[in-house]
Parts: structure tokens; sequence; C-alpha cells
């Protein structure tokens, strides 16, 4: 995108955005409202991305991160008990560890020098649509990914086998693989 | 585009995969119950078998994936592993008539399936030639092991599977963060690519090499990343714990190496001294840990780490390395499985301590004298396998150019220390005279006659591999030296 006073504007509100609530999720006292600040906070940095042109990182940004992981964080504080309305006590050896550790990281990350970060970024490289990850995914060619995105499957199926088969209700009492003939999985 | 010859066994494994999962679920009980067990070990000796077979004289390529004549060695490992730790559930399966004290396992057909999934993960970690494969196959070779390490009904198992999953993910984040930051130095996922892009002097590269290498470090579960070890070996059910202890780190390695003589070979000097301070903690942690241990599995947890730390020192030497890892590496998976065998029986009708051990040549003269032979072997013992194996990781790690005696030095000290705990599992199962309250609740021992044939059949192996050079230079010769 070209850069413009109104990307300029939406780059600082987006970035105020994701300082904003990211201050909030490790601040705030309830957990569930920092679940949700968090959640803030991965919203601004999809701004981010969708400023740099790059659409999918964002909407998986978006379907990861929010959809994904803050809904099950959100889940895991209802489910356990009175997570979401008792304060978590926070002492100040706990807050003076998290601030050495954010400057400890934020030093490090001055201290990266900068001229090496440019070489980490190639300065002609266009966009990257969503038809050309998908193209690249299936590519047999050494410039494809078509292994993997085949492995991959494997992996979701036996996970999902396994994940199947260990949550299956087991009546107590019954032999192991008499129970499953049954189709009794609940 | 044609398949190169190589690439047959990792499509068979697939396929066999298929075979099991189906055969469970389709077939009815009686043929079922054959089928997938001997189908998969079976199965899995002839994907072995195959592997050899069609070992490539050079690489052998299919777009990304690449078919490494080094690899074959340890391609071989995973299929003996996955072959043994089929085996070694036989007394686990339901329709054996056998019972066990922690139970049977949740379902034997899917634990078999995920055995073997798990297997094509290693395989694939070997064919990586980009970050993403690599990662994928990495992944493959773990996620299944969560699962399995939770297949008994009990409490330890749920719990070891909760601590591996924990711990696993935590690994996983490391390794893929690691990963971003050496696409962000390298400007590539490919091997090649990274292979001259990842220089020295970039601080980017170092970030992600020291995490993609503390990731790594948890699955071999080297110091200071062991920490997870003694639990999930006592709790998870013992084919589960057999499997990890051997083909996990099996595969860990070969990932190890892959990295290291591939996108990391221009880095080499400083990675050397990453190596050498991995080894020399994990020897020394895994040494002291084992020293006071109490349970057979959670001694033979500190022991692996102790193990991970010698060949981690043979990576700092130089081309001996590859085929001397992949030798060690046979021996100690088919030391640690006839340990695993011999304990598995014990541990169906008693809980696997020390003291239960006792008198153990009195009951049961077979089973004594192979964990006496595997113990020997693990300590490095001739004229064992264990013993060349540990003889080349000290040659490799003594190579000229790369010569590190004091590493060496602190090395053999670490090693008397361990013959120390291993003789004193063999004073327990030979000496010690068991107290009455160690024996008058324990029934006699039960051997299922295919875990007997498969001790006999590892014993014969792991001496053969000791006393019989052609063995020896077959495996070298497999891994191109």
């Amino acid at each position: 995108m070209e850069a413009t006073l109104t990307t300029d504007i939406l780059f600082y509100l987006f970035s105020a955005a994701i300082l904003g609530c990211g201050l909030m999720a490790v601040t705030v006292k309830n957990l569930l409202h920092s679940a949700i600040a968090l959640m803030g906070c991965l919203f601004g940095t999809a701004g981010l991305f969708l400023l740099l042109d790059h659409e999918f990182v964002a909407l998986m940004q978006i379907l990861v991160y929010i959809g994904g992981v803050v809904i099950f964080i959100i889940y895991a504080v209802l489910l356990t008990t009175h997570l979401g309305t008792r304060y978590l006590p926070a002492s100040t050896l706990k807050y003076i560890s998290g601030v050495t550790l954010a400057a400890i990281v934020l030093g490090l990350v001055l201290h990266i020098d900068p001229q090496a970060t440019h070489t980490a970024v190639n300065p002609d490289r266009t966009a990257t649509t969503i038809d050309a990850i998908g193209y690249r995914l299936l590519d047999g060619s050494t410039n494809g990914f078509l292994i993997p995105f085949e492995v991959i499957s494997v992996l979701l199926l036996s996970a999902m086998i396994g994940a199947a088969t260990i949550a299956k209700h087991q009546k107590p009492g019954a032999t192991n693989d008499e129970d499953e003939t049954g189709g009794s999985a609940s | 585009m044609t398949l190169p010859t190589a690439l047959w066994t990792d499509i068979a494994l697939g396929s066999l995969a298929c075979i099991i999962l189906l055969s469970e679920s389709l077939l009815g009980p009686r043929l079922r119950k054959a089928i997938v067990f001997h189908g998969a070990w079976i199965g899995l000796v002839l994907i072995g078998i195959l592997t050899v077979c069609t070992a490539p004289e050079s690489e052998q390529a299919i777009g990304n994936y690449l078919i490494r004549p080094w690899t074959i060695p340890f391609r071989l490992c995973f299929c003996i592993a996955g072959a043994l730790s089929v085996l070694l559930s036989r007394n686990l399966l339901s329709g054996t008539g056998h019972t066990h004290r922690r139970g049977l396992l949740v379902s034997g057909g899917v634990h078999i399936f995920l055995i073997i999934c798990s297997t094509l993960g290693m395989f694939v970690v070997t064919g990586a030639q980009d970050l993403i494969t690599f990662l994928v196959g990495i992944e493959l070779a773990t996620i299944p092991l969560y699962v399995q390490a939770a297949m008994l009904r009990d409490d330890f198992s749920s719990e070891a599977s909760a601590k591996y999953l924990i711990i696993g993910s935590l690994s996983t984040a490391f390794t893929v963060f690691g990963i971003s930051y050496l696409y962000g130095a390298g400007n590539s996922v490919h091997f090649d690519t990274l292979a001259q892009t990842l220089t020295a002097d970039k601080h980017f590269a170092w970030v992600g090499v020291i995490f993609v290498l503390a990731g790594i470090g948890f699955k071999l579960s080297a110091a200071p990343f062991h920490m997870w070890a003694p639990d999930i070996y006592d709790g998870a059910p013992p084919p589960v714990t057999a499997y990890i202890a051997s083909s996990s780190k099996a595969a860990g390695l070969a990932g190890l190496i892959l990295l290291v003589y591939g996108p990391f070979q221009q880095l080499g000097a400083d990675l050397e001294n990453i190596f050498m301070f991995l080894a020399i903690i994990s020897m020394t942690i895994g040494n002291l840990g084992a020293l006071r241990q109490k349970r057979f599995n959670r001694f033979m947890a500190w022991s692996s780490v102790a193990q991970i730390g010698f060949v981690l020192m043979a990576l700092t030497g130089g081309d001996l390395a590859i085929p001397s890892i992949a030798f060690y590496l046979l021996v100690y998976i088919i030391g640690n499985f006839i340990a695993f065998f011999v304990v598995n029986c014990l541990a169906s009708n008693r809980p696997e301590t020390f003291s239960n051990m006792r008198g153990l040549s009195k009951q049961s003269p077979l089973l004594a004298l192979c964990l006496l032979i595997s113990m020997f072997s693990l300590a490095g013992i001739p004229p064992l396998g264990g013993f060349f194996g540990k003889f080349e990781l000290f040659l490799a790690a003594a190579q000229p150019g790369h010569e590190h005696f004091y590493l060496i030095l602190f090395a053999a000290i670490n090693a008397v220390v361990s013959l120390y705990y291993y003789m004193i599992v063999v004073k327990d199962i030979y000496i010690t005279e068991p107290t009455h309250a160690d024996n008058s609740t324990c029934p006699a021992i039960a051997i299922l006659p295919s875990q007997r044939l498969t001790l006999v059949v590892l014993v014969i192996a792991i001496i053969v591999l000791g006393v019989w050079p052609a063995a020896h230079s077959w495996i070298f010769t497999l891994a191109g030296s």
C-alpha cells in the first residue's frame, strides 16, 4: 500500500491500540478482561499486516489467534471455577521480574544491529496473495511445499483419531476391545 | 515426474498405517487381532529391509524431498524401534489372555497405528530439504506420542501425557520461533540457500540457531532440557516409554545432524562450542541423576540423558560423526529395548522398582541374563555392541582438526561413573538377596512366547554387533563412510 497520510494515521492508530491493549492485558486484574484486551492487541497486529498488504497473514492472525487461541483461553477461564470473577494476586516481586524481563527483551531488540535487519527484508518482494500461497503449497517442484502439505494430512488424521480414542467414554468393567465394537462412543 | 526408488519406503509406511487403521475399524475381532499386531511388526521389519535394499548411491530428490544416503541407517533404526515397540505392546493388548498390573491399552489398534504414523514422521524429518518439511516431520513424529502416553487408564498415564503435551508444545514453540528468525536472517526456508546465507556474523541467525537447538534439545532430553524425561518415562505405558527413549531420540539426532551439516554448516566452530557445553552438562547431570534413582524407568530416563551427552560429544567431531552416531544409536536402541522388554515382563505384576528386581536371577535366569547384557552394553563393556558404539563416539571427537581431548577425558570419567550405577542394577538382580517383604507378594513372572523370542534375537544382535566386524563396517558403509 502506498504510504499516504491516511496509512500513516492508521499505522499510529493500530500501534496505539496494540500498545494500549497489550498494557491492559498484563495489568488488568480480571483474567477475563485481560483475555479480551489481548484480543484487541491481536486485532491491531492484524491491521498492521493489512497495511503491509499481507492480507493472508492478517487473515490467519484473526482466524488462528483471535478465533482459536483467545477463544480457547476464554473457555478455559470460564470453565475453571471462579477464575473469571476472582482476582489473581500479583505480588510486587512478580511486577519487578516482569518489568525486568520486558526491559531485557527491549534491550536485546535495540541491541540487534539495525543494518543487519535490513538484509532480512527483500525490498522487491511484492505482496503475497492467497492464490500464490495455494499454488505454492501444491507445487511439486523444488520451490513448492507439496510433501509437507500431504504429510500434514497424516498428522491431522493421527491427531484426530488419537484424540477421539482417549476421549472416548469407557464403561467401567468393560474390556477394552469389546467396548469398541459396540460403537458406544460418546 | 518419476518416483525415486528410495521413496518407496515412505509410501509403504503410509500405506501400512492406512492398512492397520482400516483393519482395526473394518475387520472382525479375531482376524483384526492377528492382522493389526502381526501385520504391523512384520510390515515394519519388511520396510526396514526395503530401506536397506533401496538405499541410494547418491541423493535422490522428488521436488523438495531429498533422500540422502547417510540417513539410511537412521531410517533402519526407526523401523527397528517401531517393530520392537509393537512387539513390546503384546502383553498390553487384549486377547492374549494376559493381564497387566496397569490394565490394557485403551485401543491396541490405534496405538499401533500411531506408532507407524510417528515412524513416518521421522522418515519425513530425514528427507526434509526445507524448514517447513522439517517442522511438519518433527510434529508428526511427536504428536502421536502425546496420545500414546495416555493410552492406559490410570492417573500416571494421564499425568505423563499432559506433561509431555505441555513440554512438547513448548519445545515446538521454541523451534518455530527459531525458524522464523532463521527465515529472517537467511531469506529462505530452503536448506541449500540457508547454508550460504546463514553466516556466523549475523545476530539474527544466532537467535534462530539457539532457539531451534533448544527445541531439538527438548526432544533429545539433553540437559538442561531434560526435566520432563523421568516423569514421562515412569508414567507412560512401557512400549511408549521404550519408543520415546529410542526412536524419538534417533529422530531428534537425525534432525540435528541434518541441520548441522546443512543450513548451519558455516557456523561450524561456534556450534562445536555449544555442543561441547551441552555434552558436558548432559553427561554430568544425567549421571548424577541416575545415581540416586529407586525406580527403573526413572533410572533409564536419567541414563538416557547421560547417553545423549556422549552422542553430542561426537557431534563436535568431523566426518566420522555421522556413521559413529548411527552405529551407536542402533546399539543403544537394541540395548534399551532389551531392558524395557525385561522390565515390562516384571512390571506386569509388580511395580518396577529396584527392590522388586532382587532375586530375579533365581526367579527367571533368562530375564536376568538379558538385563545383565543390556546393562553391560549400555555401560560400554566389551565385547558387547555398546563398547564399540562408545568407542566410535570417542574416536569421532578426537578426529584431526577437532581434537577435543579435554572433552574426551571428561567423557571417560563420566563413563566410569555410569559404570557404577549400571552395576548397581546388576548387583540387585544377581547378588542382593531379596528381603522377605520384597518377595512374598510377587507371583511368578510370565513371558509371552513372542517376547521371549524377541529377547533372544535382540541379545544375539547386540553380541554380533560387538564381535563381528562385518556388521560394524556394514553400518558404516550404509552411512556413507
